[in-house]
């Protein structure tokens, strides 16, 4: 799908120094960050990590006790919303009831007094692009909650804003519309090369959309980077169990040679492996597709770590199998692997698992003392 | 079981005579306007159009209906500000001693009319405002306006603030996304407010009664005047006019309600 | 946190120096205002509320104790007079029978109306709604067409032999009552089915099944969840009858004066304008009073909470 909007190369968005408390409660934490033109950044968090807050003081909805906001360079912590020239998405749509779809997206073009003729080229090109042209005299409350997002989504590209902020914009649609829509978002970002900022707290969102991703935690930032970046080598072990699967030791760790506390074994880590400073941290990360499967005798790689187990527990995926291991102290271990390879895994087969070592990330153990012994009863953790 | 039949049946039947109960006063002066004869006997022996025409001959009749319409009116307009003013106060806003300012607001519908009447005739008996358009038109103000509020804060309290955000970001200015959007989608509730205030100042007897006098009056009170000592027929005649008006101010009211749900609802 | 995050928290490193701004805070006055922009709406009714409204009724206070000459004597008046202690005595008698009638009638309609079908349910709404809905006068009116000598319902019972005479049915406490609790029931059957509707049906079927009698289940269970409605649209009522004015006039007789009237009479015919006063500010101690009491049982309007 062609759009005949023009595409620019987007403006950049500094966040510096950025407070907000709300009687006594800090809910954005001195955040200091930058969206570069163009990019397609995700702050991801769980409810109250601060990152609607965030988006709503960059928008101009909430004013920051501190600190400032930058968009092309020009300083907007004191201009109001309606000057501030960013578009917004938000979770229920806020399409405006009174208004067919039409009106809806002509909106911000009549408040900027465009010339009538653009209006009428410029809103249907913007339905177009969300492939809406045909329900331009509908009113909002006879679309669907996709068609909806969709109408929301034209009235903030119309105006084409210096920036587009979406505020969990998915987040009341099914998961199939939410996929679709996901996919529609990108494509309309390489499009229009605007700057994006997406908050959501669904990780996997996070994971397939952004160009690079911030996870906030209690209003702070704790580690921004590509998805990639994020999943491969996260910085803590909240970052590890926010994004993705993982199995977690927790232990010490002393060179190249992490103590797992429960179990005393100890494990290979790469020094320097994937970049990242070995650090004296206390929890050890592997990802369920790097642990693989052995049968009890089969010869392994000198490199790598391994474990003892019982088979416990075998799920189909369609693309693949997820195991899960019983290991002696009664721990379980997470694997995901192809249906086709070479080990047939039953529930109650002797196995053992295996890992290279530069696939294991140390990371400190930020979630808290109190939790740091049972977490590993069930060391794999999904985020939810 | 059957016990809970006859149960069911007495309490029907119980309820279809208090349904007559309610609706009898209403619909009964109908029939007898179309009287012939002055004593306004039910059924009619003769059917005439004879007190209709008596109340349009009547200049004093006349004359109080159109003062009627005319503070109505007004009375429509200056409630319909200061009630949709003071709603969006309070739901809205902040400002000292709520509580007390809430019971202001509701005071004129608690206040029975009568002390109402006294405490504003003696008041405006010194103003010169006894007998006065003004005069009508501030103390009927004063009564509908409780109305105008209820409905316009109820419509407020379930108004989607992030409309306001919506449109804001979209580029207009808090008082345009105040006209633009907010504005138009509580307008049907200012405009029942509105209506419920015209039809309390239009029927308005008691503080009327106070402030009325030969300079002027209004229809109510020329009504009471046809009804307190010797029956005039007339007032059978106005009684219908009134109820048709009315009634059909209602029902235009409920059918535009209807037809609005439909069309933001459907097609 | 038990460990500092490693990563640095700051990916993006100040490009450059921006002095002065960076400790730039709104403005904190904002927490002490009494008024925002918002409530300043307030004002244009509040002031005209006090003005129209407000100051009069003071005026009425002032002159209670004033006029003709300063001091308790228009209380002692009141009290002292049996006449005027009838006429309270009266009022209070017929708004009681009001009340109850109301009650009497507008419980098992408001019952029904949460028993019928939607359709039915409509058209019981409506025939509360209709009378809500015209003019007292015109109502009252009727009455008095329909309640004399030769008027309909007299001549129905003649018809139907079930008197000999004519009953009395205006000019007196009787017709006054007819009168006010038309008027009063749709603010007694409203309230009463919204408590109703809000009541699960299922408690009824469960006292049942659990062996009580269908009458049994119903005054031990579903009765007693009705009472805070009950009670407010009593109270409600009875409020509202204590100060009519009306209907009294027109359809009660010189032995039934209720207190508006006196206070209407002592204006219009003697011209005892302190007197008429104190009435006047009994009339709203009590209906303040009773007030005050029907904002414990219920929330009236939550809408004057406002800033929940």
């Amino acid at each position: 799908m062609q759009s005949q909007l023009s595409r620019d190369a987007g403006t950049s968005i500094d966040i510096r120094n950025v407070v907000k408390r709300y009687k006594g409660q800090t809910a954005v934490d001195d955040v200091t960050l930058s969206v570069e033109a163009g990019e397609f950044l995700t702050l991801l968090g769980a409810s109250g990590s601060g990152k609607s807050t965030l988006l709503n003081i960059v928008a101009g909805f909430i004013t920051a006790d501190a600190g400032r906001i930058e968009v092309g360079g020009r300083d907007l912590t004191t201009v109001p919303p309606h000057r501030r020239d960013l578009g917004m998405v938000f979770q229920h749509y806020a399409l405006f009831p009174h208004m067919t779809v039409w009106q809806n997206v002509a909106f911000p073009l009549k408040r900027r007094r465009v010339a009538k003729a653009q209006i009428a080229s410029r809103v249907r090109q913007a339905l177009e692009v969300v492939e809406l042209g045909h329900l331009a005299e509908r009113r909002p409350a006879q679309l669907s909650g996709g068609q909806q997002q969709r109408v929301a989504l034209a009235r903030a590209i119309v105006f084409e804003p210096q920036a587009l902020l979406m505020d969990e914009p998915l987040g009341a649609l099914d998961k199939r519309l939410r996929e679709q829509l996901q996919l529609e978002i990108k494509r309309l970002h390489h499009e229009l090369g605007t700057t994006f900022v997406f908050v959501t707290h669904d990780q996997e969102e996070a994971l397939a959309m952004s160009d690079r991703i911030a996870l906030l935690r209690d209003g702070r930032v704790v580690q921004i980077g590509s998805p990639q970046d994020l999943y491969d080598r996260p910085a803590s072990r909240y970052a590890a169990e926010f994004l993705g699967e993982s199995n977690l030791f927790t232990g010490r760790c002393d060179g190249r040679t992490f103590v797992d506390e429960r179990s005393g074994a100890a494990f290979t880590v790469a020094a320097g492996g994937n970049g990242v400073e070995l650090r004296n941290g206390s929890a050890l990360v592997v990802r369920p597709e790097h642990v693989m499967l052995a049968a009890d005798d089969a010869p392994l790689p000198a490199d790598h770590n391994t474990l003892d187990g019982l088979i416990r527990d075998v799920t189909y995926l369609g693309s693949g199998l997820r195991v899960e291991v019983a290991l002696p102290d009664g721990r379980h271990l997470v694997t995901r692997t192809g249906t086709r390879s070479g080990l047939r895994p039953q529930p109650g087969l002797p196995v053992v698992a295996h890992w290279h070592a530069e696939h294991a990330v140390v990371v400190a153990d930020d979630t808290g003392a109190a939790v740091s012994a049972t977490v590993s009863e069930t060391a794999s953790t999904v985020a939810a | 079981m059957r016990s809970r039949i006859l149960v069911r049946a007495a309490l029907a039947a119980l309820a279809t005579l208090t349904g007559i109960y309610l609706i009898a006063p209403v619909f009964f002066v109908v029939p007898t306007a179309f009287n012939d004869s002055p004593f306004l006997a039910f059924p009619p022996e003769t059917w005439s159009l004879r007190w209709f025409g008596a109340y349009f001959a009547d200049a004093t009749w006349i004359a109080s209906t159109l003062n009627s319409i005319k503070i109505g009116l007004l009375v429509t307009v200056l409630s319909s500000v200061l009630g949709t003013l003071a709603a969006l106060a309070m739901v809205r806003g902040r400002y000292p001693v709520r509580a007390a300012v809430g019971g202001l607001v509701l005071a004129p519908i608690l206040v029975p009319y009568v002390i109402v009447g006294l405490a504003v005739y003696a008041a405006f008996l010194r103003l010169g405002l006894t007998q006065t358009t003004l005069g009508f038109v501030l103390v009927h103000t004063a009564l509908a306006v409780p109305f105008v509020v209820i409905n316009v804060s109820s419509a407020l309290y379930s108004y989607d603030r992030r409309l306001d955000l919506a449109a804001m970001n979209l580029g207009a200015s808090p008082l345009t996304a105040f006209a633009r959007v907010t504005l138009p989608i509580i307008a049907p509730s200012v405009a029942a407010g509105a209506l419920f205030a015209f039809i309390t100042s239009f029927d308005e007897v008691v503080t009327s009664i106070f402030l009325a006098g030969p300079d002027m009056t209004t229809l109510p009170v020329q009504m009471w005047s046809g009804v307190r000592v010797q029956i005039d027929p007339t007032v059978a005649a106005v009684s219908t006019l009134l109820l048709l008006i009315t009634l059909s101010l209602f029902a235009c009211a409920g059918l535009a309600r209807a037809l609005r749900n439909r069309r933001l609802n459907r097609g | 946190m038990t460990a500092a995050p490693a990563v640095d928290l700051r990916p993006a490193a100040p490009r450059g120096q921006h002095p002065g701004n960076l400790a730039s805070q709104p403005s904190r006055s904002t927490r002490k205002r009494w008024f925002d922009g918002w409530g300043l709406l307030m004002l244009p009714l509040a002031l005209f509320l006090l003005l129209v409204f407000v100051a009069p009724l003071a005026l009425v206070l002032a002159r209670s104790f004033t006029d003709p000459v300063t001091g308790l004597d228009n209380y002692r008046d009141f009290v002292s007079s049996s006449l005027y202690v009838d006429v309270l005595a009266n009022t209070f008698r017929i708004s009681g029978v009001v009340t109850l009638l109301t009650l009497v009638l507008g419980f098992p309609y408001a019952y029904l109306m949460t028993l019928a079908t939607p359709f039915w349910r409509g058209v019981m709404l409506i025939v509360v709604l209709v009378p809500f809905w015209t003019s007292l006068l015109v109502r009252t009116f009727a009455w008095v067409l329909m309640l004399g000598d030769t008027g309909v319902v007299n001549q129905t019972l003649l018809g139907l032999g079930v008197v000999e005479e004519p009953i009395a049915m205006i000019r007196n406490s009787t017709g006054v009552i007819i009168g006010m609790v038309q008027v009063m029931l749709p603010y007694a059957v409203l309230p009463l089915f919204a408590t109703m509707r809000s009541i699960d049906r299922r408690l009824l079927q469960a006292g049942e099944g659990l062996g009580a009698r269908p009458m049994t289940a119903f005054w031990r269970i579903y009765a007693p969840l009705t009472l805070p409605g009950v009670a407010a649209s009593c109270l409600l009522v009875f409020i509202s009858s204590i100060g009519f004015y009306v209907t009294p006039a027109l359809l009660g007789g010189p032995k039934d004066v209720m207190i508006g009237e006196l206070i209407v009479q002592q204006l219009s015919g003697v011209l005892r304008w302190g007197f008429a006063s104190a009435l006047a500010v009994a009339l709203l101690v009590v209906t303040a009073a009773l007030l005050l009491l029907v904002a414990r049982i219920v929330n009236v309007g939550k809408f004057m909470a406002g800033d929940r």
